[in-house]
């Protein structure tokens, strides 16, 4: 049996199988499970508020009428007729408030008492204004069709653009929101993705060599076999995970398609083509970021003599992705900034900073593909480093510390290649 | 037949290994001795490509040794460890397979492995319920249960009681019978002698003795005697070329010669009454010469 195989499926399956992987696969699935149901629970509280009582002593009779189809929440006791009334009702709690309207010299004047009325007062005003206009068109001898005319609003068109290398490009709201929170979700996901798998190379490669298998690995075939044997293990790993996700929400997507809320989120937008302009960059860095992080988390890992260590190993990994993190969320607020602008540049932050650009136009087609390029040939050379370091590190068992081990380290790089 | 010749290897500027030869005939068993630091795991380390030589050469079976042989290899490093993680089962398997073994071909055998060298344990326990000489007998059948031609076993006695030692004796001899080319470093010597047809000691990383047990031993000369007789320890004591006399009781002595050649003088003065019970002359144990040679410094 080819011995790469041996360790990508040994690698892989352990790895599939692991308690931590099902539980980060499944936990955004029950996380939004959650989060779903909690909305669902308030939306259904929501409809069950109890409708409010409201006096209404007028002498227009169109006045309780037009409240009564403006506010659904409201009722109208009717019942009541007068002032005195209204009040011993509201006293009594029996009602929430009154509404007194008159008409003096041509003027509708309402006055409402109330307690806890406050959400209803703006569509009050509103019957009350339209009452009023009603008036003064009965007034002036308006016909209904004047009066249409003169009710009838101004347009305004609303649209947004960017600017892209000089010419204006319209651009939907929607789109653009859709584009802005996808940049953050893809920027949690690089992430947790980075540090998930960077941490299971870590621990793959740490644990063959803190257990002392790896000598005897090593006398049965070569280190690059195993370094890429536990890379692809892994890498698959993932593949599996981004799988399981895509037809996880095309699965959803499908059967809510039809689904009220969903219709009137996304309208007449072609989701599916925003889908492909969002996935097409952002898997691009995903997986390059992902790669890149797993060459290093090799290398680091490499580097541990005891796997309690582990952690330690893993440190230096965490503070350059939670770096890049906070750049990136940097990056939505202040996409112009040269810092950031910068560090989209650089090939460990690119992963995490670029995204943002993108979802914000402030980056052109060809510097994303010079990112995406620089970052390709890093992680070639980083893949290089790693692997020279990785045959030397696993032969070292010193119990100093990482810069010892890494000072021995290149001794026996120097040594191995000098001959 | 793995034939090591002029290895050589230094780390900046300490050399580790410097000028090894030795060869290993199918069927034979080579002893490596000396001091920690004598550049014993490095030259395993070298003969199994895991180091690269600076100068000499290693080959098997005419051929230079290149990692096509890899699968025909069992090395049991210094540093033992097994992942804890797995059972007995996956990981005799994990090894097997990485030395191009199919797992339908090792899976029989397991039983038969674990009740040879009787490892408490069932196949499918994981290795961290074991005790650690469970562990380490676990080890020795991933090193050989590919019934491999070159076994290379970097000091597999130590941690193991006396009746563990015995089952390894016992493992590395069967191997030897079916023709398996056998190097093991130790530093007891006793596993040394009983077992070894060769050996080699290095100290500082230089060749410092090799060939069998008898020829080296023989090259030391005959220096030590075991006497019983009625001469007195003065007597013995002042013949030239005696070195030094110890004794437990008047009249049984251990003499360190000078020259093997007083031997004969010593027996005829014995024996001038007739009758002795014990004469005995012999060449030093390894572990005489292992200390003579080492210096001081051990023990």
């Amino acid at each position: 049996m080819n011995k790469l195989g041996v360790f990508i499926k040994d690698t892989f399956w352990k790895n599939v199988k692991s308690v931590s992987f099902i539980t980060m696969l499944l936990s955004p699935i029950i996380l939004i499970a959650i989060i779903a149901g909690i909305g669902y629970f308030i939306a259904q509280n929501e409809s069950e508020i109890p409708k409010v009582e409201l006096a209404v002593i007028s002498e227009d009779p169109t006045i309780p009428q037009m409240l009564l189809e403006s506010d659904e929440t409201l009722t109208i006791a009717e019942d009541i007729t007068t002032e005195e009334e209204a009040r011993t009702a509201l006293s009594q709690d029996e009602i929430s408030g009154y509404l007194v309207v008159n008409v003096e010299d041509n003027r509708l004047k309402g006055s409402l008492t109330h307690d806890g009325l406050d959400n209803h007062i703006p569509i009050i005003e509103q019957v009350l204004t339209s009452s009023q206009i009603l008036l003064r068109a009965n007034e002036l001898n308006l016909t209904p069709e004047q009066l249409e005319s003169l009710n009838e609003p101004a347009v305004l068109d609303t649209q947004v653009v960017s600017v892209d290398e000089g010419e204006i490009v319209e651009e939907d709201d929607l789109e653009r929101g859709i584009q802005i929170g996808s940049a953050y979700v893809i920027n949690i996901v690089i992430l947790m993705f980075i540090m998930f798998y960077a941490s299971t190379v870590i621990e793959e490669v740490a644990g063959e060599k803190g257990t002392r298998m790896m000598e005897v690995i090593l006398s049965s075939t070569t280190a690059t076999t195993h370094f890429f044997g536990k890379l692809i293990g892994v890498f698959l790993v993932m593949l599996v995970h981004i799988l399981f996700y895509i037809i996880v929400g095309t699965a959803t997507f499908m059967y809510f398609r039809n689904h009220e809320l969903v219709l009137s989120l996304i309208g007449d937008l072609d989701i599916g083509a925003i889908l492909v302009q969002f996935l097409e960059f952002s898997s691009v860095f995903l997986i390059i970021g992902v790669i890149m992080f797993m060459f290093i988390a090799a290398f680091l890992g490499s580097l541990i003599t005891k796997t309690e260590d582990i952690q330690k190993a893993a440190t230096p990994l965490s503070l350059i992705v939670v770096l890049g993190f906070y750049i990136g969320l940097f990056a939505m607020a202040q996409p112009e900034n040269i810092v950031v602008v910068v560090s989209s540049f650089v090939p460990l932050m690119t992963p995490f900073v670029m995204p943002f650009r993108i979802a914000t136009d402030t980056v052109s087609n060809l510097h994303v593909w010079l990112s995406l390029g620089g970052a390709a040939l890093f992680t070639v050379f980083l893949a290089y480093i790693s692997l020279i370091f990785y045959r030397a590190n696993v032969l070292i068992y010193s119990d100093t510390n990482f810069i010892n081990t890494l000072k021995q380290s290149w001794t026996l790089v120097r040594s191995e290649n000098s001959k | 037949m793995l034939e090591v010749k002029d290895l050589k290897k230094s780390f900046g500027s300490l050399t580790a290994v410097d000028g090894v030869n030795f060869t290993i005939e199918k069927g034979q068993i080579m002893g490596l001795i000396g001091q920690n630091g004598s550049g014993k795991t490095t030259t395993f380390r070298m003969i199994l490509k895991l180091l690269n030589a600076d100068e000499g050469s290693v080959s098997w079976n005419d051929q230079p040794f290149s990692k096509e042989f890899f699968d025909h290899v069992g090395y049991l490093p210094e540093e033992r460890g097994l992942n804890q993680k797995m059972t007995i089962e996956h990981q005799i398997l994990y090894f097997a397979r990485l030395r191009g073994k199919k797992n339908s071909e090792i899976e029989p055998l397991i039983d038969g492995w674990l009740k040879e060298f009787e490892v408490v344990g069932e196949r499918k326990d994981k290795i961290k319920s074991l005790s650690k000489g469970n562990q380490q007998k676990v080890q020795l059948i991933c090193t050989l249960i590919h019934e491999p031609d070159l076994i290379i076993l970097d000091e597999p006695f130590s941690g193991l009681d006396p009746v563990n030692a015995g089952l390894l004796e016992e493992g590395i001899r069967k191997a030897r019978d079916r023709g398996a080319s056998i190097i093991f470093s130790s530093h007891n010597m006793n596993n040394v002698e009983e077992l070894c047809d060769n050996l080699v000691m290095l100290k500082k990383g230089r060749q410092v003795l090799y060939g069998t047990i008898r020829e080296i031993r023989e090259s030391f000369g005959r220096t030590r005697l075991f006497l019983e007789s009625s001469l007195s320890k003065e007597e013995i004591e002042n013949i030239d070329g005696v070195e030094s006399v110890s004794g437990v009781e008047e009249g049984i002595y251990h003499i360190q010669l000078r020259d093997a050649e007083v031997g004969r003088q010593i027996f005829d003065l014995a024996t001038r009454d007739g009758y002795i019970p014990t004469f005995s002359q012999q060449p030093p144990t390894i572990e005489e010469i292992f200390k003579q040679i080492a210096g001081e410094i051990d023990e």
